[in-house]
């Protein structure tokens, strides 16, 4: 059994894939086709054999508890593991009131109860693949207080704009620990940053310790807050991710990350043999292509069936492209359905959305259509 | 369905020799259909969605891996408090160890099993064809006949009826004779293998049955006949839609092949009756620059950087620049290296085909089971 609780933070305000976020949390987001944001951290605890996880949902929680059900298909033992999904129930109604400390706090005894010594909280909109017991291999080497995830970036002037960095001094006295001294965030100004990857881990102790002084403070802090402002007093250990990352957490982003993972020789990185990216399965048949098929230079997901043309796009599951239907640059989630006769270049096209009448949806070259879920256009 | 209205009995221990290399290792239910199924999903997903939730599985030829393949119930949704699948390999008694010496015989030394889940009726099912049936229709048709047993018929050409156990039937379809591959057909109702008994009845038959010495304890040899001799009341359920018994190469190869021809009848993407399978964990499948896809099935993991024509892929097949796959069936794991050439071939699990190979002719279907 492993040692670590683990715990899925929901992000913050300022992550919001404009137009697909209106409808379902980042976590529920649709991802290369077949997948949901959440089954990279999801899977990456279950393959780390962590078996009791607490997932937390920001608001409407139905989506992320079908999805994951009892756990079953993500491989966590149904009688000695355990998932919570807790959404969060603040009778604040103003949203800055919905924090992750304002969840935890509010079922606290499931933290309480649990028998780990360690807790590991990492939030869904940063996809990568990756075996936390690394992590806490480092944490005890380097007897740090909280062992937290960055990744070096030389692009930070245009990915992960608003997240957290961190840096870090060797300490004098001991070797193995890659003192973290402060903690700011990334305006985008600056090429070479650490990306903090909100992903902590500590004993479960300091946890509910952090959780209740940061209550004292103020009804608006974040765990993230606590943590900054405890940068000296902790000893706080940086902990570099060498595995490929990407952040999920914009429209553009959102968009740039799937077009980039087209690319086979990228993507496998985040599907790697050894360590399966589990999800739901859908039942859906292989994908059918048609005499009329054109494809280049594309993701598609079972359940589809393409007679039309599809260069450089994603397709998710149980798609439909008519003959004579163009689809350019585009990502377009599960049970969509467009109709001959219709071009669409760098669109985002939501679940269930039917595109029939509309003739040409091609958006200008650094700009990217969204059209809505269940909408008919 | 009330839990034991009907339990379904799935004969599974054949062997498939006509299959070749493919069943070396597995029996034939087992053999890989359609891009992501085994053959035996078809008539678990339909047990599953007629909603009969007690399944047995008889299991005998090779049996170690579709004993636990059939074993995950939860994969059809059969895994319910009351129902389940249950292998049913034949096992040592108290008086001695015995296979299954036929059809007949298998449901016989599990009337224990049987007796256990006291179902009103038993439904017998072959697990190497290929179709998608309600069982709970015929069901009511052998209900509202108040038949001791039902058998599923297919119209077939009267041309071909020869090769199949023909039914002739009076004006309400009730049975009134049974031929094994006759030569002078009567009628063109062909037995689909698919039978409903009241459980009572047919116990007493099969107890019957087992003290035969000459008997070959088969039910369309021995069973159907003795029903018919004694007069009992045997009707035909008639069966509209595609059926395909998958035993031999050049009918695997064609059953694939329905797959993609939208004028087969074999519908896979209807959603109120999925075909459920093992679930596989590798992500959506990639067609790169370089390839032409057309008239194909490709599953997830695979990597396409060919061209591919009127040909069902599996999950994680890779087919490389320059090759050229035609009218082909690639099994789970195939590599297709630069510059090869399939044509009409079905290519087993994992094999390698090495670079500018040529394999395959527009004639017979070739089999290709180890890597060239």
């Amino acid at each position: 059994m492993s040692e670590i609780l683990g715990i899925i933070n929901f992000e913050s305000n300022a992550v919001e894939v404009s137009g697909l976020s209106d409808y379902r949390g980042i976590p529920s987001l649709s991802f290369m086709g077949r997948y949901r944001i959440i089954d990279f951290v999801l899977s990456n605890m279950s393959n780390s054999a962590i078996s009791n996880i607490h997932i937390h949902v920001r608001g409407n929680s139905r989506s992320i508890s079908e999805h994951v059900g009892t756990g079953r298909h993500f491989n966590i033992n149904s009688k000695r593991g355990s998932l919570h999904v807790f959404s969060n129930e603040s009778e604040m109604k103003a949203s800055a009131y919905h924090t992750d400390i304002s969840s935890m706090s509010q079922n606290l005894e499931f933290l309480s109860d649990a028998d780990e010594q360690y807790v590991l909280i990492a939030p869904s909109y940063f996809v990568y693949s990756f075996d936390y017991n690394d992590l806490l291999a480092e944490h005890l080497k380097s007897n740090a207080d909280i062992s937290m995830l960055y990744k070096s970036t030389d692009n930070a002037n245009e990915v992960c704009i608003g997240c957290d960095t961190l840096s870090y001094e060797k300490d004098g006295c001991n070797p193995d620990l890659r003192r973290v001294v402060s903690i700011g965030v990334n305006r985008g100004k600056h090429k070479n940053r650490s990306i903090s990857l909100e992903c902590y881990l500590m004993r479960k102790s300091l946890l509910l310790e952090l959780l209740k002084e940061a209550r004292e403070i103020s009804p608006f802090y974040w765990l993230k807050d606590i943590i900054r402002e405890k940068v000296d007093e902790l000893a706080i250990n940086g902990v570099a991710l060498r595995h490929p990352v990407r952040c999920i957490n914009s429209l553009e982003s959102y968009y740039t990350t799937h077009m980039n993972l087209i690319d086979q020789s990228k993507s496998k990185a985040f599907f790697r043999e050894d360590w399966p990216i589990f999800t739901r399965t859908s039942d859906s048949p292989p994908t059918l292509y048609n005499s009329t098929a054109r494809v280049k230079n594309s993701t598609i997901s079972n359940g589809s069936m393409i007679m039309g043309t599809v260069e450089n796009s994603i397709i998710g599951r149980n798609v439909v492209i008519e003959e004579g239907a163009v689809v350019r640059n585009s990502i377009i989630l599960t049970r969509a359905h467009i109709a001959s006769g219709i071009e669409l270049d760098r669109a985002i096209v939501d679940k269930r959305a039917k595109v029939f009448n509309a003739k040409n949806i091609c958006a200008a070259a650094d700009d990217i259509i969204y059209i809505g879920r269940s909408e008919t256009v | 369905m009330r839990n034991n209205q009907m339990v379904a009995m799935i004969l599974a221990g054949g062997r498939g020799t006509r299959l070749y290399e493919l069943t070396d290792k597995v029996a034939k239910p087992a053999v890989y259909f359609g891009g992501k199924y085994r053959i035996i999903d078809f008539p678990l997903s339909n047990c599953a969605n007629s909603g009969v939730q007690t399944v047995g599985v008889l299991t005998q030829y090779e049996s170690i891996f579709l004993n636990s393949y059939v074993a995950q119930d939860s994969r059809w949704g059969l895994d319910t408090r009351d129902g389940g699948v249950y292998v049913l390999p034949p096992r040592e008694k108290s008086g001695g160890f015995s296979i299954y010496r036929g059809t007949a015989d298998a449901i016989t030394q599990n009337i224990d099993f049987l007796d256990q889940k006291e179902p009103d009726h038993v439904l017998i099912l072959s697990g190497d064809h290929i179709y998608k049936m309600d069982y709970s229709k015929m069901l009511k048709q052998h209900e509202d006949n108040n038949a001791d047993a039902t058998i599923a018929v297919l119209e077939v050409p009267l041309k071909e009826a020869s090769r199949f156990g023909i039914m002739n039937t009076d004006e309400n379809d009730r049975i009134i004779e049974f031929e094994e591959k006759p030569q002078q057909p009567k009628s063109n109702l062909a037995s689909m293998g698919i039978y409903i008994f009241s459980w009572k009845r047919l116990k007493q038959y099969l107890l019957a049955d087992e003290k035969k010495e000459d008997s070959e304890h088969d039910f369309g040899k021995d069973i159907i006949p003795a029903y018919l001799k004694a007069n009992r009341s045997l009707y035909a359920y008639r069966f509209k839609g595609y059926w395909k018994d998958v035993g031999t190469i050049d009918s695997l190869w064609e059953g694939n092949m329905d797959l993609i021809d939208p004028k087969s009848g074999l519908d896979i993407f209807d959603p109120s009756w999925r075909i459920y399978s093992e679930d596989i964990t590798y992500p959506a499948h990639t067609i790169t620059d370089t390839a032409k896809i057309s008239n194909s099935m490709v599953n997830q993991g695979c990597l396409i950087e060919g061209e591919i024509k009127r040909s069902v892929l599996f999950h994680d097949v890779v087919v490389a620049k320059g090759a050229s796959v035609v009218d082909s069936v690639l099994l789970p794991g195939t590599r297709v290296e630069a510059g090869a050439k399939l044509k009409k071939v079905i290519v087993g699990e994992g094999v390698v085909i090495s670079a500018r190979k040529k394999v395959g002719t527009d004639g017979e279907v070739t089999l290709v089971s180890k890597d060239i």
